[in-house]
């Protein structure tokens, strides 16, 4: 085995572990932005990741659509190759449709929201080891995308973009333990932070926490953004989710309330990133 | 460029596009996703290189398919192409100088892998920092990435095993 060690060929793999090095030292150093050999793969590799991503997509609804089908299929059998035959035209349509869908509902939240600039994307990748919930889309820096930039979705907040490649970017949800968004109880106007908790991540559900005692926070109330966090990093009056629960925090000196967020983190295909607003990146006291 | 050569930059292409293949399969959303819990494919695809083609050709593979890992995980750059590449060498050598290559080594060598990686990404990203429950949420993350990975690493070591028999045949001629 020594003789391997003494070789040229582990003098290679040693510079190879030392680039390895130095780019995680880049991006370190960056905070946020992929260090070039990142941004090349990820260039040669979001295109397919798209496609890939518009095929399983396109595969899942035919297959949905198959199972609804087939319980109208034992009464009527021409209703059911009907079914399959505008299935594979859905297949083929998907990219389209989905596009068109984007578009539509960007409208939509655009006349909602005429103060922010967004950007549609779409997911195309998720990590083995996902961390509560987080995704690749399809969406970088050569399309506006920053490091920071919330992520919303038709329903409501997802989460911010954590890193950025030329094409493709990393977004961490609001279910993430490492993340606060300052929110707001929309009926009885109390703030407080939203949050990850771990056990309730895993129910899709996130927390809100340092309410006051004796705030009216009730289960069914809307929880939106405060656009008070403190690093700008979240417009105002953007839909977190409804609180299912409020309960006392251990040390009894304040409340937290459980929220079911309004987007469908598990299970998103298509989101925006808010590329800018007004207070954007503002700490306080500016 | 000699026959030899010619084959193996034939023989290592396929192998790179095997894994760019693999790498979309593993991290297109939806598919291939258990209960929430994806498999960890590329790890088994590093095990096989490292067991049929040895140490040096197993560490860069590593090296790729790390990257690819890397493009969609929440680590920096780079953390993944380390860790693959270490694995690789590291299981060229066993089977170089201690094990027999075949494929109750690599289901071993690749579940060990795959754990040992979810206990480095378990201590970087929550045991540092504390978490409380975090232990209980990383073992159904370990045992929901370790089990999917390891039913499809038949699969995939009988895939690149065809492939180097192939390619063995063709340089030897």
């Amino acid at each position: 085995m020594q003789e391997f060690f003494h070789s040229t060929k582990a003098k290679v793999l040693l510079a190879v572990l030392v680039l390895l090095g130095a780019f995680m030292l880049r991006a370190i150093w960056t905070g946020g932005f992929s260090p070039m050999m990142s941004q090349l793969l990820g260039a040669v590799a979001s295109p397919v990741q798209q496609l890939s991503s518009n095929v399983s997509n396109g595969v899942g609804d035919f297959f949905s659509q198959f199972t609804q089908a087939s319980k109208t299929a034992k009464e009527n059998e021409e209703l059911r190759s009907q079914v399959a035959e505008l299935n594979q035209q859905l297949v083929e349509l998907e990219d389209l449709r989905q596009e068109n869908r984007r578009l539509e509902a960007m409208l939509g939240i655009q006349e909602e929201h005429e103060e922010l600039d967004m950007v549609p994307a779409g997911v195309i990748g998720r990590d083995y080891n996902s961390r509560f919930g987080s995704f690749t889309i399809d969406k970088g820096s050569h399309h506006g995308v920053e490091p920071r930039d919330p992520v919303i979705s038709e329903e409501g907040l997802v989460g911010i973009v954590s890193e950025v490649g030329l094409t493709h970017s990393k977004v961490i949800t609001i279910l993430d333990v490492s993340l606060n968004v300052g929110a707001v109880d929309n009926r009885v106007r109390e703030t407080g932070i939203v949050t990850g908790n771990i056990d309730l991540a895993q129910q899709g559900l996130c927390m809100m926490n340092y309410l006051d005692r004796e705030s009216g926070a009730f289960a069914g109330d809307l929880v939106i953004t405060s656009g008070s966090d403190g690093e700008g990093l979240f417009p105002e009056g953007l839909v977190i989710g409804t609180i299912t629960e409020v309960q006392a925090e251990s040390s009894g000196l304040s409340l937290y309330a459980v929220i079911q967020p309004a987007a469908p983190i598990y299970e998103l295909r298509d989101v925006y990133v808010i590329t800018d607003f007004l207070g954007q990146g503002e700490t306080l006291g500016q | 460029m000699n026959k030899k050569m010619r084959y193996s930059v034939m023989h290592y292409t396929l192998c790179a596009l095997l894994f760019f293949f693999i790498y979309i399969l593993q991290s297109t959303p939806g598919f291939l996703e258990f209960w929430g819990y994806k498999p960890l494919l590329l790890a088994a695809c590093t095990v096989s290189v490292a067991m049929l083609e040895q140490e040096y050709t197993g560490a860069l593979f590593g090296a790729f398919a790390g990257m690819l890992c890397d493009l969609n995980a929440n680590t920096y750059f780079g953390f993944n192409a380390i860790m693959f590449l270490l694995c690789g060498v590291t299981v060229g050598l066993l089977c170089e100088y201690l094990t027999q290559r075949n494929l109750r080594n690599c289901v071993i060598f690749t579940a060990v892998f795959v754990v040992g990686l979810c206990l480095v990404n378990y201590f970087f990203q929550f045991g540092i920092y504390n978490y409380p429950d975090a232990g209980f949420y990383w073992l159904k993350r370990i045992l929901g990435t370790a089990l999917p990975t390891v039913a499809f690493t038949p699969l995939i070591y009988w895939l690149f095993g065809a492939l180097h028999q192939r390619f063995e045949k063709y340089k030897e001629l």
